[in-house]
């Protein structure tokens, strides 16, 4: 944690008060401090406010829709109105489907980072995991519903793993850079997507030639309902699931050896490796884990509410990179990994499918989206970024004295 | 003292939920006015399409008959089932389903909403998409005579192909080998061979509604085989296909909208005029004439299907003999087949089963 603390320690006693802000910045953001996520997505929302405004639109009555549209209206309800039937909490149950998803693909981000690793390639594990989970719950038709669902989620995450695994052993072989590996693995787990769910593809089903797609899932592997209608995409178990995931990976970071290693590579490869640890086979444990996650989600939302794959949806899929977004801002720890899940569950279902179209143009709003996302990672790098060029003032500063002196 | 503040922030964002809360209490949805909402498949509606022009015939219904419009866009398809739910939970009375993508979720929907109606474009709910569903009387067919505009296209195909002269050859690239596609073809053969009957119709699929080279490789197989006008029924592939025929400076013919403009040397397009259909289906439902369990059709004589602009470089004779025959589709006195399986089959007037080539 050494080095963590250097910026700080760095601040000369003469600086001048207004820097106060900058270093303080970066003490609050390496030390994993709530100020900066919090003031990061803030901006982000009031930068999307500002875009809203140009279009023409009240950003309030916008952001309002969208707070409605995610369903967050719903505690309003006294007493809590529990019923689907209601829109509110059909919204709400909707973005709670959303947010187990990107619960476990940001998971899948947040792991490797704490290695010191950037894992691109969550939309592909997530992808490897759907398209397992697929073929599980279409095939064994006989079994009870309990070991299907476990075997196609063990199978999903097994398959994530080892797709993710791959990277990890590449890096930890070649030291080929595992950004480069996961985005080329993405396309394959695409491609490959598009092919087995595609015309005459090996997993494509047979009563809709029209539209190739997967076939369904049968109904003993159907993850079961718990909250809103079975039929209409209610709520199930498998958000239990993920955030007994965030439990997980915060024990394993904090509670066993991996995690203490995994850490320790993270913060110093040479370090950890004169410590004594097999930091290769770190690389290759780290990616495996992450995949895991991103397959889980895979399999959740297959076994949960998809039920079925398209070739077209192969393609137009995206969640998974939005784990970047989720795990950078919620700073690659469990619990806020769990909250930038939720808010970005709402922002995106809230945009999308539960936006009352006649408050917000939801072809506009869902591109909202998109932009505080990009905004998000944006600001998280920027403040890196801020810390930088600041630091690098203070540097230039004695030398232009210098230089002003001879002139 | 940490934890007074606590506390009293606490304090305040309970009063702040329940002050909120007085102002959101009354959720009630009024349903005095009649509203028709629309639901995209994940083409989105910005796709210079089948999703935007079915947009254009839900605003032309605002319009024209004073209803309230709602339309919500599919990114994803997880998002059909909450999308069509939502507009029934927002009030609307009419919801309809843009395209066969659609149909697996909106059976589901509509036997879980029997008091609301449903359409979906460009499919019949007798068909195969609709064969699992438990009830469909709910849910209303636009179901489009594809196989009269092929047949318009495929005239002036025939007629371009003999004023050229010299080997007499046209080509159509399908997507997929479906009836939806194949009545275009059987319909675009048919007609070429009245303009001229001793043309040859090559037939080929680039198993793609997507990739662009799939279709290009299909075209440029048949201009090699001195095809001298390319018909596309492959979506966004098609594309390809015009790409190919302006490559080898021979005819293309767009399919579905207008895409006179999508390439060079575009003949003209063989249109489903899918506005006029979602315009009919809210016209219907608002007067009470919506009838659940059957399919509307849609064809030259509703003005349902059509050409698109048609090249200036197409002489004025042509186009006249091609009105003539207009006239003829719209009288019945010529019957153009349909393909094997066609949605068409005992909904259009004397429909029968024809070859693609």
């Amino acid at each position: 944690m050494s080095e963590q603390a250097t910026p700080s320690a760095n601040v000369p006693p003469e600086q001048e008060p207004s820097t106060d802000f900058v270093v303080r910045l970066g003490v609050a953001q390496r030390a994993g401090g709530l100020v900066v996520p919090v003031l990061t997505a803030v901006l982000a929302f009031l930068a999307g406010g500002i875009v809203v405004a140009a279009t023409g639109h009240n950003p309030l009555t916008a952001y309002r829709g969208i707070w409605d549209g995610a369903g967050f209206n719903w505690i309003f309800h006294i007493p809590w109105n529990t019923n689907t039937v209601n829109l509110d909490a059909f919204n709400l149950s909707q973005t709670l489907l959303t947010t187990t998803t990107l619960i476990l693909v940001g998971l899948a981000v947040a792991f490797p980072f704490r290695c010191g690793l950037f894992n691109i390639g969550g939309q592909g594990q997530y992808l490897v995991g759907l398209i397992v989970a697929n073929w599980v719950g279409v095939s064994f038709a006989s079994w009870p519903t309990l070991p299907h669902v476990l075997l196609g989620i063990g199978a999903a995450a097994f398959a994530g793993a080892a797709w993710a695994g791959i990277a990890g052993f590449l890096k930890a072989t070649t030291g080929a850079h595992e950004v480069i590996s996961t985005i080329m693995l993405n396309w394959i787990a695409i491609w490959g997507g598009q092919y087995l769910f595609g015309q005459g593809g090996p997993l494509q089903n047979t009563y809709n030639t029209a539209a190739p797609e997967s076939g369904t899932v049968v109904q003993s592997a159907h993850i079961p309902v718990f909250w809103g209608n079975p039929v209409l995409q209610g709520l199930d178990y498998g958000i239990f699931v993920a955030i007994a995931a965030l439990v997980v990976f915060w024990l394993i970071l904090n509670r066993t050896t991996l995690g203490y290693e995994v850490r320790a590579v993270g913060f110093n490869p040479e370090a950890a490796a004169y410590g004594g640890i097999n930091v290769r086979r770190k690389y290759i444990q780290a990616m495996a884990i992450s995949g895991a996650f991103a397959g889980l989600a895979g399999a959740l939302d297959m076994l949960g509410y998809l039920f079925q794959f398209g070739v077209l949806d192969v393609q137009a899929s995206q969640i998974g990179f939005l784990g970047i977004a989720v795990a950078l801002l919620g700073r690659n720890t469990a619990v806020g990994t769990g909250i930038a899940a939720f808010l970005f569950g709402g922002l995106l279902y809230g945009t999308t499918r539960g936006l009352n179209p006649s408050v917000f143009d939801p072809s506009l709003a869902g591109n909202l989206t998109s932009m505080i996302q990009g905004l998000i990672v944006l600001f998280v790098g920027a403040d890196v970024f801020v810390l930088y060029i600041w630091n690098s003032r203070r540097k230039l500063r004695p030398r232009r004295r210098a230089e002003a002196a001879a002139a | 003292m940490k934890k007074s503040l606590l506390v009293a922030a606490a304090v305040a964002l309970l009063a702040g939920l329940v002050l909120a809360g007085s102002g959101t209490a009354a959720p009630a949805k009024a349903h005095a006015t009649f509203t028709a909402a629309l639901v995209s498949d994940i083409g989105k509606f910005n796709d210079k399409g089948f999703n935007e022009g079915q947009l254009a015939g839900l605003k032309r219904a605002g319009k024209q008959l004073g209803i309230k419009t709602l339309e919500i866009q599919s990114n994803s398809s997880s998002d059909y089932l909450p999308n069509l739910t939502t507009m029934v939970r927002e009030g609307a009375n009419i919801v309809s389903a843009a395209g066969y993508l659609l149909a697996p979720t909106l059976s589901t929907v509509a036997s879980q909403f029997p008091n609301v109606d449903f359409t979906i474009t460009d499919d019949s709910v007798k068909g195969a998409d609709f064969a699992k569903a438990k009830s469909v009387k709910n849910i209303e067919g636009l179901v489009y005579a594809s196989n009269q505009s092929g047949c318009l296209v495929g005239y002036l195909a025939g007629e371009m192909a003999k004023a050229k002269g010299g080997k007499q050859v046209i080509g159509a690239v399908g997507g997929i080998e479906i009836p939806a596609v194949d009545d275009y073809i059987v319909g675009y053969n048919y007609c070429a061979k009245l303009a001229d009957p001793g043309v040859k119709v090559l037939v080929g699929y680039s198993q793609d509604f997507v990739a662009q080279d799939k279709c290009k490789t299909v075209a440029q197989d048949q201009i090699g085989q001195g095809s001298q006008v390319e018909f596309q029924v492959a979506g966004g592939c098609g594309i390809g296909a015009l790409n190919a025929a302006a490559g080898a400076g021979i005819w293309g013919i767009g399919v579905d909208v207008d895409q006179y403009s999508l390439a060079k040397n575009v003949l003209t397009s063989a249109l489903k005029r899918i506005d006029v259909g979602i315009f009919t289906a809210d016209k219907q439902a608002k007067s009470g004439q919506f009838k659940g369990g059957s399919d509307l059709l849609f064809d030259m004589k509703n003005n349902g299907v059509g050409v698109g602009k048609i090249s200036p470089k197409v002489p004025k004779g042509f186009i006249t003999k091609m009105n003539q025959l207009k006239a003829k589709l719209i009288s019945g006195k010529v019957k153009v087949p349909v393909a094997k399986g066609s949605d068409l089959l005992g909904l259009l007037p004397g429909a029968h089963v024809g070859p693609t080539h």
